[in-house]
Order: C-alpha cells, then structure tokens, then sequence
C-alpha cells in the first residue's frame, strides 16, 4: 500500500517546508560548487594578522638568532590540510631568523610530514642548511606525553639516534642541548593528543620560565586550546585562517621569489573557505526558517 | 525481497556528478597541453666515483660523504661494484643510505660525485680513498618536482634557455679569439641546459590515479553506502594497522626494548647508530620488568589465566592516573585559576610625554612610559569575569535554580552557547578546509584543471 502522500500548506510557507526536508545530498553538491568554483576562479582575500598570528610571529622574533627550537609536527595527512600551511611558513621564518632546527613527532607520520616540510621548504628556500648543524630530524617517538616528561629530564632519555640512526652524540646541533629546558622555543603543530596540550601540560608546567611555547592548531582542537593563550602558550595559530595570516607576516618579512606559491598555502585557502562559510550560513538560517515554517505540521516542531 | 527502487532524486544526483566528472574531464583533456595525473620529477646526470672511508686508529671512519643516489644510465658498472659495497647494495635494493653503518673489519664504501669540492679535498686529505678498478658510473639523480606548476616553470625556463643560447653570436666587434671563447662558453652553456632534463616520473603518475580513485571512493559515501566505499575503506583500515604494527616495532620494541636485552645483536642488525650504553646490566634487568609485563598483557590470548592480564593493565592504569593527576592540577586548575585572576580595569603601556621626558632628563633618570586605558581590554576582562561566575553557578547543582541563581543560571548557559557556537563554527572551518585539500588534489594534481 503507498504511504499517503502528506498535504503540505499552499505557497511559501510550502516551499519552506519542502526546503527543510530537502535530500542531504543537494547540500553536499551545494557545498561541492561552493568549494570547487572559488578554486577554479582563484578567489583569493587579502589577510590582516589578528593578535594570535602577531604573537606567534614575535615570538620566534624575538628570540636571539641562532637560537635551537624543537618543531614538533603532532599530526598527520587527516589534518595536513590545515597544517602543513602553517608549518611550512613556521619552517621558513625559523631558518630566515637563523634559528637552528631540531624536528621530532609525537604522532607516527608526523615525521613524513616533517620530511615533506623539510623537503619542499628548508631545502628549495635554504639550501646552505646542513643537517646535524643548522637542522636535525629525530623523527617519531611513541610514548604520547610520556616523550614530552622524558625531553624533560634528558633529550637522550626519549631519543637514542635520530630518524636517520645516527646517535644523538654524534650531531653537533644537539652537543649543548640537554632537556627541553635548553631550547629557545617550543613549537607544537598538533592535530589533537597527543599535541600542544599536552605540551602545555607536561613542558611548559614543568619549566614556564625556561623556554616560549607557542602552537598551531586545527580548528577542532582550537576551543581547548585557546585557554592557555596567552599565558601559557605565547602564541596560536588556528587552523587555515591562522595560517594565512602567519602566511602574511612571514611573506612580508622574508619573501621569496621562486615558487611564493609554497608559503601562499593557507591563503590560497580562505577563497574557497569563504563561500563554503557563506553557504553554510545561509543554510542555517534557512534551516531555521524552514523550522518556523513546519510548526504545527505533522513531524515538524512544536 | 527486492532492492529497492532508485529514487528520482537519486538519478538526479547520479547525473549532476556524471556531467560534472565529465566537464572536469574535458577541460583537463582538451583545454590543456598536459595530459591528466602526469607528475614530474627533474633528472640531472652525475659522474659518481666509488670512494672508501680511511678508518682511525679506533676503528671508526672520519669521513661522511653525501650519499649516493639511485643509479640509472651506467648500470653494469654500478651492479659490477654493488657487490663489494654494503651501502651502495642497499641503496640499488631501495633501502635508505645510512652513513652511519661502521663495520670495523670493512671500510665503508660509497659513490660520490667526482665533481664535488668537498670530496676532493677529502681524497686529497687522505680521509677518502679511490677504490681501484673500479670504473666511474653515470648516475641519473631523480628528484621529484611537489607541484606541477613548477615543473612547467622549470621546464619553460630551460627551453627559453636553450633557446637564448642557441642563436648565433654577433661578431661584429670582436677579434677571432674573443668570438672563439664566447662560443665556447655559449656551447658549454647550452651542454648544461640540455643536459638538465624534468620528464614524467610514470610511478608518481599512477600513485596519483590511485589517490585520486581512493578519494573519490571515499567521498561516494555521500551519495550512499556502496561497495567501491567498502573497498576504500577496508584498505584505510588495512593499511593503517599495518602500519601502526611496524611502527610499534620499530620506534618501541626495537630501541626500548631489544636493544636494552641484547644491545650487540640490534647493532648489527637492525639499528648501526644505537650508542653504546653506560651501564649494559643494569640496562637489561631493567628490561625485564616491561618484557614480563607485556608476556603477562598477552596471556590474555591463553585458554587459562585471563585474571593475569589484569596486573599490567593496573600498572599502565596507576601509572597514567598518576602522570595526568598532576600535569591537569598544575596546567588546567591552577595556571587557569591564576590567568583569570586580573584587574577588571586593563591599562595599556604608551611612550612617556614629552613633559615627563623633560623632567626625567632634568632628574638625569629615563622617563617610565605612562599607561592608557584599554576599553577593549576592559570590557574582555568584565565579560570574562562575568563569564566564569555564571557558568560556575550554572554548574553548582546544590542549590535548586530559581530566582536569581536561575536567571544568573541562564546567563551562564547563553555564555556555554555562544562557546558552542564558536567552536562549531571552527569545526566547519575545519572540516572545509579537508575538503578543500582533497578537491586541490583531485582539480590540481589528477585533473589539471586548477593550479
């Protein structure tokens, strides 16, 4: 027996009814366009650095040149979207400074997507940096905030060798360096747990005077994270939009010529982010609309 | 039963995609030169030598020359050597060079490039040494090129060039040895252009389809659950445990634990780097306490004695409990409570007037900058307060939430929405921002179409 077909009232308030019950699949091809047509076009904004990016961006200025801060890539290809922005801008400023870089990962590919930084940014943008002096890559570390207490006490307490095996005696960027306390800054680039907060929690508690931490985060994790601004964490990056502006103070400082496009990531981002962001809204007051509309209608709200 | 039939809408949807992929297509085949998921990577030919290291009197090698790298064009001469090269044999096997392997019987062996300053002084210095019969190699150094427009810059670039360098010089002006020379040098120029090559690397292409397939075949879900999807998502599964597996082996079990128990054979086997320990005994007994414990984690799989996996599971347990009991009083509790104890008034340093850097200068001290008030400040500092007083008391349950507690009450649920809110609107930022990263992979990389 065919179910009755329901009489829906005459006119808009039809429409709108008809529009809150839409197939879900209509939205994800909405969506779709909103996304791929900016792409295509290029759409791109002019970013203006908020208080979080500007204090990310002085706090790896304002530590001496040739300082030795640890880069902790605490994610994986799920969030590198989000993240490798940042990164490769982090990356890039840290080695215009003169900053000496040690990598290490808490999450098991965070240390491919440290390599791929390496590769595409350190080395095309820097390729005087020798590693094991200007850089080194300890790679992954299982333990989660158990690696963060052991660097606390001793660097070859959680790392015997680097990725590479080659032990931590024998590399030259790592001879004074003894805990995290030694290094000048902390940077966490984390995509949940284990990542800043547990940096916060674990490094930053254990010694708040020894070293600045700052992070970068994806927008998921940002509202557990945003706490510890800017007491605990001197800087936050928040996910491509953070990005894009990091992206703008660093470009502006230390451009670059061949590919600018590697440190334009997050920016190229923000066009598509946009319209995706307008829909979204859109569909959310139209939700509601259509909410108001079906009072009072079989299965639509009291 | 039978299936059910496809919805009207359904066929909609169904089409729109088609005719979508279709345009997609279209544009990438017709539109442009490049034909669709074709990666790049720039070939450069090397001279490599085969050098040994010269080892010190303890045994070790001085000298750490760049490695070499995959070898193409002069195989036989390359495969005549690989033999008698630990490093070189594992390389042409597609393992990573390690330079740091020491075998103190066999000095280590390595291709370099013949051109490479460093590597002559260090032949001349004597710490490398030429090994005998052993005929230079060509090598093909591949490097992959990341994004295709700069392949396509890289490789415009060239052939302008080559271009440049290969129209004929003016000699007007010039005596015969002057033109002889620029010719010269324009030929050696033009050698060095043509000899830097960016082809298509087939490997890079075809993992591009298989990323593309496997990105479409997860997005289908949206449509509904289909069979391509299952597939897709039974190789995520796969793959990522079998990847977990390896790295639990190799980034614990290995340096945590086998090399604690038996330091000389993980040397020789599976890690050249690991350092010597200070104390071996002490290093091994202490391995035996989460050697017994994962024996006894495991005996769960046995018909008999479950209650034992008990014990170990109790000590991960206590011992978490006790690592996050403190990190969470001393982070979230106490540095929290600290950070939000501030003046309601905030106040924002500024440079000193002129009239107090006068009286300063006449006091012969440094003027103190003088302060301005912050209404932004301010009124962040009001809304904060006002903020964790209403929704610690929207909490409080031993109190019944009528009259003014409830109304405050209410306050503190309109601040818990508005987080709420805040925090949804970056999840969709977020998750817009994955989306946009595979459609950048799908339109830039696989079909062309976008940069």
């Amino acid at each position: 027996m065919q179910p009755r077909k329901e009489q829906l009232p005459p006119g808009i308030r039809g429409l709108l009814v008809r529009l809150g019950r839409i197939d879900r699949r209509w939205i994800y091809l909405a969506v779709a366009v909103a996304i791929g047509v900016p792409m295509l076009a290029e759409l791109r904004l002019p970013e203006v650095p908020e208080k979080k990016a500007r204090a990310t961006f002085e706090a790896i200025e304002s530590i001496p040149e040739g300082s030795i801060v640890l880069l902790s890539f605490d994610y994986d290809p799920a969030s590198e979207a989000e993240l490798e922005p940042m990164a490769n801008a982090m990356v890039h400023h840290c080695a215009s400074r003169g900053h000496r870089i040690v990598f290490m990962a808490l999450w098991p590919l965070g240390k491919q997507m440290a390599d791929k930084t390496i590769d595409s940014v350190l080395k095309y943008y820097h390729p005087d940096k020798v590693e094991g002096v200007d850089y080194v890559q300890l790679g992954f570390k299982t333990g989660n905030e158990g690696v963060i207490k052991l660097l606390a006490n001793s660097i070859d307490g959680a790392y015997t060798t680097d990725a590479a095996g080659k032990a931590i005696s024998e590399i030259p960027l790592l001879a004074n360096v003894r805990s995290v306390g030694d290094f000048k800054l902390v940077a966490s680039i984390s995509a949940g747990y284990p990542g800043a907060q547990q940096w916060v929690q674990y490094a930053d508690s254990a010694m708040p005077e020894a070293f600045k931490l700052i992070g970068g985060t994806t927008g998921v994790q940002s509202s557990q994270l945003l706490p510890y601004f800017p007491t605990q964490m001197e800087g936050m990056l928040i996910a491509v939009k953070g990005a894009a502006e990091y992206e703008t103070l660093v470009t502006e400082k230390y451009p670059v010529t061949e590919s600018p496009e590697r440190l334009g990531i997050g920016r190229e981002r923000m066009g598509p982010q946009l319209v995706a962001h307008l829909l979204i809204i859109a569909l959310i007051v139209l939700g509601n609309i259509s909410m108001l509309a079906a009072r009072g209608l079989k299965g639509g709200a009291r | 039963m039978s299936a059910p039939a496809t919805k009207p809408n359904d066929r909609l949807l169904w089409v729109s995609l088609v005719v979508l992929g279709l345009v997609g297509l279209s544009v990438g085949k017709f539109f442009r030169p490049e034909p669709i998921a074709e990666a790049y990577v720039s070939v450069t030919t090397e001279v490599r030598t085969l050098v040994e290291e010269i080892p010190t009197d303890d045994g070790s090698t001085t000298a750490t020359p760049a490695a070499s790298a995959t070898p193409a064009a002069s195989a036989a001469a390359a495969a005549a050597a690989a033999p008698a090269t630990s490093l070189a044999s594992g390389e042409a096997a597609g393992q990573p060079a390690d330079n740091t392997k020491t075998q103190p019987a066999q000095p280590k062996r390595i291709w370099v490039d013949a051109d490479d300053p460093a590597i002559e002084l260090q032949l001349k210095e004597g710490t490398l040494k030429r090994v005998p019969d052993v005929a230079q190699a060509v090598w093909d150094v591949r490097t992959p090129i990341d994004n295709r427009a700069t392949a396509r810059a890289q490789m415009a670039a060239l052939e302008k060039e080559a271009e440049k360098l290969s129209a004929p010089t003016d000699p007007t002006g010039l005596t015969k040895e002057q033109f002889d020379q620029r010719e010269a040098a324009r030929m050696a120029a033009l050698k060095v252009v043509e000899e830097k090559r960016i082809v298509s690397s087939t490997r890079d292409s075809l993992g591009i389809w298989v990323a593309a397939l496997l990105t479409l075949g997860i997005l289908s879900f949206l449509v509904r659950d289909n069979p391509f999807y299952k597939v897709v998502e039974s190789i995520l599964i796969g793959v990522s445990a079998a990847y977990w597996m390896l790295v639990a082996f190799w980034s614990t079990l290995v340096p945590d634990l086998f090399a604690k128990l038996a330091p000389d054979l993980v040397r020789a086997t599976m890690l050249p780097g690991l350092a010597p320990s200070k104390d071996p005994t002490q290093d091994f007994l202490l391995a035996l306490i989460p050697l017994g414990l994962a024996i006894m984690l495991l005996w769960r799989l046995m018909p008999k004695g479950g209650w034992i996996a008990v014990w170990p599971l109790a000590v991960v347990i206590g011992t978490f409990a006790g690592m996050r009991l403190t990190a969470t009083i001393e982070a979230d509790f106490m540095a929290q409570i600290a950070a939000a104890i501030k003046p309601a008034a905030a106040f924002t340093a500024v440079p000193p007037d002129e009239a107090a850097i006068a009286a300063a200068q006449a006091a012969g001290t440094v003027a103190s900058p003088g302060r301005a008030f912050d209404f932004g400040g301010t009124l962040a500092a009001i809304l904060g307060l006002i903020g964790v007083i209403t929704v610690l008391i929207y909490f409080f349950f031993s109190l019944e939430h009528k009259g003014v507690v409830g109304k405050t009450a209410r306050v503190g649920v309109w601040f818990l929405m508005i987080t709420f809110g805040a925090a949804f609107g970056l999840t969709v930022m977020g998750r817009m921002t994955l989306l946009i990263g595979r459609f950048e992979f799908l339109f830039g990389d696989w079909l062309n179409v976008a940069k």
